[in-house]
């Protein structure tokens, strides 16, 4: 494997990495919203 | 770890690195300091167990979150220039600095009684993190994205409007968890709440400034398709001490202000507004949990405005899409004050487009800022314009605490406690809106001479639309 192709790989990777570390909480943030969602229309 | 890690020399990002790194980067710090619009979830346990005494919590309560909303502004006003010079790296690991010490003073603040040094910890020294990480992101990606301003300042300032959305859960539960809210509230449960939240920024908020890149000087953005000719859009620069004569800066200042004010009033005040409006509820815990979901769900709405309003203002106009912000946001306002909470889930639809619109127009302002006076310096005039978010950040919460309180102590109840506040709130939109429509092209003799995207500008590819 080329060290182009690994860097083109690395890189990909890294992506992903960074955009699931803030992709994470802020699902984590939605869940959460869908829960409350329900008590916000049935207090 | 030396400093010369933090230089914007090291920060230039090697050739072939992605700008799709950056806003990853970016979201990282700005969800963090978004956590100062879930400070809502705070004030009834703070009234509950440290201002038992006073007889006005909900101003009280509101002082963190005001001083740190001035603080944003002054800091970001303040620090622009050095966050251009010494990099992104380095604004973001400051911003992450001062951001936790906050935290974890609020925490100190709070397991000893001191009020003083809860608004001076949590308002001070972390507002001080929320104005340089607030401009750090926003300054880099427009230069990664020079193609699609609209879009990538929506990027960069949605993250700040999304951070309640994961805060005012995560707080919630873990007040509930320390026993720091409800009956037989404990103030070391807030305190350890403080405390965790200090933990998990500091963790978060590192891959903001282990990752963020500025571009390569001699990097080029992708071409972008061709934008619509508009009048207000010039391709000449102004420089940030020549922008702060024209009527322009100060018109669209005004704007600015006005329109945070109208929206951060709601915000800061979301929880107990929400329990205002809606008191009948089957238990207190089940309320508490519904006026977490109404803060969540406006942090929702102020996130995504801000990308969706911001993008849509690449093909419409920033102009237009203020008289939309202004004008249907005080439509929506009289709405409100009309209908008194007649109808749960219009009221709820009505907010959710204010926070909209009071997102986007933070989103869409660096954008009009670029169209008015150039890319040239537009991250020190974007950080002198935050000025008037620090003035909105006391004006807001101030009309509606200040109305809220007196209007208790006088015995109304429910809705009626926020009438007056949402007549000002109309009358203050009305205001800016004259002032959008009154901004026109900036004068030809503030333009600086020779190259209008100066020395230090990113290069950014011809975009046939995009000229006087």
């Amino acid at each position: 494997m080329s060290g182009e192709v690994k860097s083109a790989i690395d890189q990909r990777l890294l992506i992903l990495v960074a955009w699931v570390w803030v992709a994470v909480p802020f699902g984590y943030g939605i869940y959460q919203l869908m829960h409350k969602i329900k008590d916000l229309f049935q207090t | 770890m030396s400093i010369g890690f933090l230089d914007r020399e090291r920060t230039v990002a090697p050739p072939g690195w992605s700008r799709w790194l950056i806003p990853p980067a970016a979201l990282s710090i700005h969800l963090a300091i978004g956590q100062a619009y879930a400070w809502s979830v705070f004030k009834k346990p703070l009234a509950a167990t440290m201002l038992t005494d006073s007889h006005h919590p909900g101003t009280l309560t509101a002082l963190p979150f005001q001083l740190a909303i001035v603080m944003l502004g002054l800091s970001a006003a303040v620090f622009g220039r050095q966050v251009e010079s010494r990099g992104p790296r380095w604004a973001m690991a400051m911003s992450s600095f001062f951001f936790v010490s906050g935290l974890g003073i609020t925490s100190l603040a709070v397991a000893t009684d001191q009020y003083w040094l809860v608004v001076v910890g949590y308002g001070f020294v972390g507002g001080i993190g929320l104005g340089i990480g607030y401009i750090s992101p926003v300054s880099t990606l427009i230069k990664w994205f020079p193609d699609r301003p609209g879009l990538a300042t929506g990027i960069a300032i949605m993250g700040f409007g999304g951070g309640a959305l994961i805060a005012s859960p995560l707080s919630t539960e873990l007040l509930q968890h320390f026993h720091g809210i409800g009956v037989g509230a404990d103030k070391s449960g807030i305190a350890k709440t403080f405390l965790v939240l200090a933990c998990s920024y500091a963790v978060f908020m590192a891959m903001g400034w282990l990752l963020v890149r500025v571009p390569a000087p001699d990097w080029q953005a992708p071409a972008a398709p061709a934008l619509r000719v508009r009048a207000i859009i010039s391709s000449k620069s102004v420089s940030a001490a020549n922008a702060i004569k024209t009527p322009q800066f100060w018109l669209l200042w005004v704007v600015l202000c006005f329109n945070v004010t109208a929206g951060i009033g709601v915000l800061e005040r979301a929880a107990p507004i929400y329990q205002d409006f809606f008191p009948h509820a089957t238990s207190p815990k089940s309320l508490v949990a519904a006026a977490a979901g109404f803060v969540a769900i406006l942090s929702l709405s102020n996130s995504t405005g801000r990308i969706l309003w911001s993008t849509t203002s690449d093909y419409l106009g920033r102009k237009n899409m203020y008289r939309i912000y202004l004008g249907v946001g005080a439509l929506l306002y009289l709405y409100i004050l009309l209908a008194k909470g007649d109808n749960k889930a219009m009221f709820i639809i009505a907010c959710i487009l204010i926070l909209s619109f009071y997102g986007a127009g933070f989103a869409t302002v660096p954008a009009y800022l670029k169209d008015l006076f150039g890319p040239y310096q537009v991250g020190a005039i974007h950080g002198r314009l935050l000025t008037a978010w620090s003035v909105a950040g006391v004006l807001g919460p101030l009309i509606i605490n200040h109305v809220a309180d007196d209007r208790i102590n006088s015995g109304h109840k429910g809705s009626s406690i926020y009438s007056p506040a949402w007549t000002v709130v109309i009358g203050l939109l009305v205001i800016a809106f004259v002032c959008n429509e009154l901004i026109r092209p900036v004068d030809p003799r503030f333009h600086e001479p020779g190259e209008p995207d100066g020395p230090a500008a990113a290069k950014v590819p011809a975009q046939p639309g995009v000229s006087t």
